[in-house]
């Protein structure tokens, strides 16, 4: 969590942009719990993890989706639709970081 | 029960290995340069932030604290804006009684109930304000706004001309009367002039030009107004509400007379004791006998205070604020307190309707001290949130989670998202014997801060300790005695004890005990740890203090090697952490099936 908070910050400081996903809220089992950070590349590469597995995988791409439309979303799922065999739900936010106004 | 056999073997001393290659000196002069080191890289964090922007404080700062400043404050104030006045060393206001800036040379003042302080410092000033009072802070030169940027500027010095006010200055820039071209210099200027258009906010252009002439109060304009008949120092002979009759003696500047110029009440008076200019504005009188006037606010200052809440809520609403260039001193600010230890809880706007999107994203950062950087866009939310923020705080494990909050008078709602963010977990290890090394080594991994702290210099080395953040080589009893270390066992400080001997133990043990540290936990065989606990118990150490204390320490792996032993510990810290009972998940078949039944029922449902 330390290193992802330096890094959004040098995102910024860079002039680059990324997506700051964040694990606001599980109902359920889910693998990891609320407050679970990961950050996405444009490139698709991750850093930090909000519980690997389908939903990591899904939350990407949706990620790469919130990056070409430059603007955060707040993405409500259900993992039982994701097929994951934890059964729960849960709420991310993915925060559009862009480092450039405009 | 936990694993007894683990200090037998561990601390009898001899076998510890010895670090041959060691060529750094860990000795006593070592232990205060670390401090002293810790001492330049916190002054380099700052000097740093100084360079580049700051943060916005959530707060207005209103520089001038004259009537009509004061007014805009008082206004602020009802609103449940934090406020922070600056003014000169020598304020020249005259009407001094509904004027913060008398708090400058009063300590304080109370108007229209609400009362203003002088603070010696911002952090005072900030403490001041929080409270639902103003803070008055002597600052001629604009020292304030550029270390603590506020979210809400106002120059409402009434200096007729801008000596440097820029829209960069704050999220909101607003200045009051003429000399600043809204739109160019600040983003609102408001109308000081008596008239129709008083109060107005302009958003493009600039205010009225000043005409010289007072405006005017029961047929009198000029001849109301007491100004200087010469250059010199100022001395009163009258208090301000003392009935005067025309051609009374008011004071003197130097040794000319200051007459008064109709009957009335003198309303205003500037301080004696002040180097004026010819022609400057001594005071005024009310064309009234009305002592009550002297503490009331005009309603020109009214109208100015209600124009300044129009146009910060207008703006607001426009969201001339930079939100992106906020979010990143915000994450910047965020990274500053988790370094120093201090937790924070971060706000962030994620969904709301889609007439307000301009707020989309917003963050609020609300520190532990109960004050806030950044804003969600509206005063009303950043008040909500403070507040929350500040209970959420006092207690032990808040969780993050989506919250709802109110977002008008219509109904609308707002989904807030609220993450609580702990500073990063500390673990201080008494002794450098073969049950640390590992200790130190996991608990790195598990993301843990680690300090060892041993007298033996061969030990206490980097080399043995690759991952350590912190390596003390000094006696114990020293390293005990300093405050700065003990004030830094707090809430988010694991300690274990595993010295060479058990009387060492026993001396960390008796200086920690009383600390806040989450988890204390001490090695040793049932016979030792009885030993040392019968000790303190006879020292007036309570049995209550002492359960908290594991010792032996370790949950039972039954491991009995150094690595094993280390994972014992740090098992048992973590369950102590998360509330776990260090017990398998499952106890049987039976257990897991009925359980997935429930799951099932309950998804289906």
């Amino acid at each position: 969590m330390e290193g992802l908070l330096k890094e959004v910050v040098d995102i910024y400081r860079r002039g680059e942009e990324a997506v700051l996903v964040t694990l606001c809220s599980t109902r359920g089992s889910t693998p990891r719990k609320a407050g679970a950070k990961m950050l996405v590349y444009p490139d698709g590469k991750i850093k930090g993890t909000i519980g690997g597995g389908e939903l990591e995988y899904r939350a990407i791409n949706k990620a790469l989706e919130v990056m070409k439309k430059k603007e955060s979303i707040l993405w409500e799922t259900k993992l039982i639709e994701l097929e994951m065999v934890c059964g729960g739900a849960c709420t991310l936010y993915l925060e559009y970081l862009r480092g450039k106004c405009g | 029960m936990a694993v007894s056999t683990h200090g037998e073997k561990d601390h009898e001393g001899g076998t510890v290995p010895v670090s041959r290659c060691s060529s750094i000196k860990w000795g006593r002069f070592n232990f205060y340069s670390t401090v002293i080191f810790l001492g330049i890289y916190r002054m380099e964090a700052v000097s740093k932030l100084n360079q580049e922007e700051l943060t916005m404080l959530n707060y207005v700062l209103i520089k001038g604290a004259g009537d009509l400043a004061s007014g805009v404050a008082l206004t602020l104030i009802k609103a449940g804006f934090p406020v922070v006045m600056t003014e000169v060393p020598q304020p020249t206001c005259v009407r001094r009684m509904v004027s913060f800036a008398e708090a400058v040379y009063e300590g304080e003042i109370t108007i229209e109930g609400i009362r203003g302080r002088l603070a010696v410092d911002f952090k005072e000033a900030q403490e001041i304000a929080r409270i639902g009072e103003v803070a008055v802070l002597i600052d001629p030169q604009g020292k304030t706004l550029k270390e603590h940027p506020p979210l809400i500027y106002i120059d409402a010095a009434m200096t007729k001309k801008n000596y440097g006010t820029s829209m960069n200055d704050a999220g909101i820039v607003i200045a009051l009367g003429p000399g600043f071209k809204a739109g160019v210099d600040v983003h609102a200027v408001i109308e000081t002039k008596r008239g129709s258009s008083l109060g107005k906010p302009l958003y493009k252009g600039a205010a009225l030009p000043n005409t010289g002439i007072p405006g005017e109060v029961k047929g009198y304009t000029s001849e109301r107004v007491l100004r200087s008949p010469t250059e010199g120092i100022f001395t009163a002979e009258l208090k301000i509400g003392d009935q005067v009759k025309k051609g009374d003696l008011i004071g003197y500047v130097g040794d000319q007379p200051v007459l008064a110029t109709i009957n009335g009440t003198v309303r205003g008076l500037l301080k004696s004791g002040l180097k004026v200019d010819k022609g400057a504005k001594l005071g005024d009188i009310h064309p009234e006998i009305n002592r009550e006037i002297v503490y009331a606010v005009t309603d020109k200052a009214w109208a100015v205070g209600r124009g300044v809440m129009e146009a910060i809520s207008t703006l607001q609403k426009k969201g001339v604020q930079d939100t992106h260039r906020l979010n990143l001193l915000i994450y910047r600010r965020l990274q500053e307190e988790l370094d120093q230890e201090k937790g924070c809880i971060l706000y962030t706007i994620v969904d709301l309707p889609s007439d307000w999107k301009q707020l989309s994203g917003s963050h609020l950062l609300v520190l532990s001290e109960g004050f806030a950087y950044g804003t969600l866009g509206l005063n009303s939310l950043d008040r909500q949130i403070t507040a929350r923020a500040e209970r959420l705080l006092s207690q032990s494990a808040p969780s993050t989670g989506i919250i709802q909050l109110q977002l008008d008078e219509k109904g609308k709602m707002v989904k807030v998202l609220e993450e609580p963010f702990l500073p990063q977990k500390k673990l201080v290890v008494f002794g450098a014997g073969h049950v640390a090394v590992p200790l130190v080594e996991i608990a790195s991994i598990l993301g843990y801060k680690t300090v060892v702290v041993d007298d033996r210099q061969e030990l206490v080395s980097k080399e043995r300790f690759p991952r350590a953040d912190q390596l003390i080589c000094a006696p114990f009893e020293e390293v005990l005695h300093k405050r700065e270390f003990i004030a830094g066992i707090n809430g988010m400080t694991s300690v274990v004890i595993v010295t060479r001997g058990h009387e060492y133990d026993l001396m960390c043990l008796r200086n920690v005990i009383h600390s806040d540290a989450r988890y204390i936990g001490m090695i040793g065989s049932r016979r030792k740890v009885r030993n040392n606990f019968r000790i303190l118990l006879n020292e007036g150490v309570s049995r209550e203090t002492l359960e908290k204390v594991a010792a032996p320490i370790g949950l039972d792996l039954g491991g009995q090697r150094p690595e094993e032993i280390a994972l014992s510990i740090l098992a048992q810290m973590v369950a102590l952490e998360n509330g776990g009972s260090g017990k398998p998940l499952v106890r049987s078949i039976d257990d897991l099936l009925c359980s997935a039944r429930e799951a099932l029922l309950m998804n289906s449902g």
